[in-house]
């Protein structure tokens, strides 16, 4: 069994831990929060970054733990700090989820269970594709995504990157979704904007991000 | 204190179309800013006044149109921003720069007009003048000089700030049932802001409110020294609560006003905010109906200074923390605006509420009455 260091405490945690446990694959070694309050979470040891020990990095590999706050830049920026610690940092897909053979998944992907992916599909690091989601064939999503439970990215859509997609959203066929783009409720896009779109129920009116 | 407008100032239709008649098709009006017309051909359209215009970007020239084709009145630009020319969608009548009308059909027979006829037809055009990032319109046959309208030191001020204004910037709308002015009076009153807002805004926003010297030391009576248009433009500032600076603070540029809520309200209808010396907030409250305003709302930042990849997550969570506040400025004053339309009594202002009052003050002499209750 591999051995994996989990960085990161958010909501996704439990979520995580419990694929991980289901999958059979990786043997957890650790878990680095920002503050350990007690010895160990789910039996598994709390180190922060003083009391971490000093880890084989041939043998250790690391998954950062984040969610899609702050559109996703928390998680990224803690995923660039552990690739500097000279860490391998790997992906990880449900041993629920469906994805096409031979596809590559690039460091801290995240495939939630029961997602679909079909071939071929390019999903960029970082990403992470929660629980029931579909990402239907040539579909491409750009890195730091957080693509929701439920969404649909239909044939031939582009997601660009740092975008976040709250629980079903649907991105029709050939969609270009500008990158940053967050939608935070159930939609369905059928045409390509022409500018990032920030979609949220606390707004009246569309929200337009500009940067040229 | 007195109060100088009584509810139907804000519920009349009559009110309202004299406001349209002497202040909106009259004053300088903020319709946009240059970030959202930086190439040729970029377009705002927006309604101004109950009047349908696009500023439009041709080779770097920002103009403004009315947004309405000569041949049948269909909307010539139909989005909210976009590319492309003045060209009308319904049977592509084409406009240039000036809004001269150059083309309406590759067969000249379908038309038939006489050599010559098409000379004249030509869209309206309203002036334009840029102070800073800020493009003011003015819908009137014979503006006044905005010089009348804002001083010089505002506006070199303005000039300044806004001229350091980032390209990249998050814009929104709010339609909310409540008369504009109330909007204006909200963000004059200080005090509302430890009430109203005392869960919200704390958690938000780094600026010590009590230290608002608005909230104090005002005389007990009302008297009004000057209701002239360029003092119906007033500034504050209120100091920033010390606090370690924010990480994206250092890759922009930090103007002179760092450390400070300074505060801009641009007469008749803008809440302009440079906060921190950082980052822009700018409010307008656009009138639609006497009862209906349409608040424009936007956030930029100062030019970068460093490589900023993350530029859009803080003006999100700037607009969001904006939108937050003002969800419980809306939700008040709708209820506000549900009570003026059944109240017989009048407002009762205190000390603090003088800038309502200078507020209330220009508008009456804006409106050519100086008796509040004259046509009551």
């Amino acid at each position: 069994m591999k051995k994996l260091l989990i960085f990161g405490e958010s909501t996704s945690l439990a979520r995580l831990n419990h694929e991980i446990e289901r999958s059979a694959l990786y043997d957890i070694v650790g878990i680095v929060v920002a503050k350990a309050t007690t010895a160990t979470r789910y039996g598994i040891p709390l180190y922060t970054l003083e009391t971490l020990p000093a880890f084989d990095k041939q043998e250790v590999s690391a998954f950062i733990v984040g969610d899609e706050q702050h559109l996703n830049q928390q998680r990224l920026a803690a995923y660039m700090d552990v690739k500097r610690m000279g860490y391998a940092i790997t992906s990880f897909c449900s041993s629920s989820a469906s994805i096409a053979n031979g596809l590559k998944l690039r460091e801290n992907v995240f495939i939630d269970r029961d997602a679909r992916v079909l071939a071929p599909a390019n999903i960029g690091a970082n990403t992470w594709i929660m629980q029931g989601a579909q990402i239907d064939a040539d579909a491409k999503i750009g890195s730091s995504c957080w693509i929701g439970a439920q969404c649909v990215i239909s044939a031939g859509a582009t997601i660009g990157k740092n975008c976040t997609l709250g629980q079903g959203v649907v991105i029709g066929p050939g969609v270009v979704l500008p990158a940053w783009s967050t939608i935070h409720y159930p939609t369905t896009l059928t045409e390509s904007p022409p500018n990032a779109v920030f979609l949220d129920a606390r707004f009246r009116a569309p929200v337009y991000f500009f940067q040229k | 204190m007195r109060p100088l407008l009584s509810p139907h100032h804000y519920t009349s239709q009559a009110w309202f179309d004299t406001e349209l008649k002497t202040i909106f098709n009259r004053l300088w009006l903020l319709a946009g800013v240059t970030p959202m017309l930086q190439k040729h051909l970029d377009y705002r359209t927006l309604t101004l006044a109950g009047k349908p215009v696009v500023l439009q970007n041709h080779g770097g020239v920002i103009r403004a149109f009315s947004n309405i084709c000569r041949h049948r009145m269909a909307r010539i630009q139909s989005e909210e921003f976009g590319n492309r020319g003045l060209v009308c969608p319904y049977h592509h009548w084409c406009y240039n720069q000036d809004g001269q009308l150059t083309h309406t059909h590759k067969d000249p027979k379908v038309f038939n007009f006489a050599e010559g006829e098409t000379e004249d037809i030509r869209l309206t055009q309203y002036p334009v003048k840029v102070i800073g990032s800020l493009i003011f319109v003015n819908l009137s046959d014979a503006p006044l000089p905005i010089e009348e309208q804002f001083d010089a030191h505002t506006t070199s001020l303005l000039e300044t700030y806004t001229g350091q204004m980032d390209s990249a910037f998050i814009y929104t709308r709010y339609e909310g049932d409540f008369n504009w002015k109330t909007g204006m009076e909200n963000i004059k009153d200080s005090l509302h802001v430890p009430c109203l807002h005392k869960s919200t805004f704390p958690k938000h926003f780094r600026v010590d409110i009590a230290s608002d010297p608005s909230i104090h030391g005002k005389d007990a009576v009302y008297d009004s020294q000057n209701a002239g248009l360029q003092q119906a433009t007033t500034m504050g500032m209120i100091a920033m609560q010390s606090a370690p600076e924010l990480d994206w603070q250092t890759l922009v540029a930090q103007l002179d006003s760092k450390g400070r809520y300074q505060t801009f309200h641009l007469f008749p209808n803008v809440n302009l905010m440079v906060v921190d010396g950082t980052s822009f907030a700018i409010q307008t409250y656009n009138p639609l109906a006497a009862d209906k305003t349409e608040m424009h709302m936007m956030v930029a930042l100062t030019r970068p200074v460093a490589d900023f990849p993350h530029k859009p997550v803080v003006l999100w969570e700037h607009l969001l923390s904006d939108m937050t506040v003002l969800q419980e400025d809306i939700e008040c004053l709708e209820a506000l605006q549900r009570n003026l339309a059944s109240s017989d009594s009048d407002f009762i202002h205190g000390a603090y509420e003088t800038g309502i009052l200078d507020f209330h003050a220009a508008y009456l002499a804006q409106t050519g009455s100086s008796e509040p209750d004259a046509t009551r």
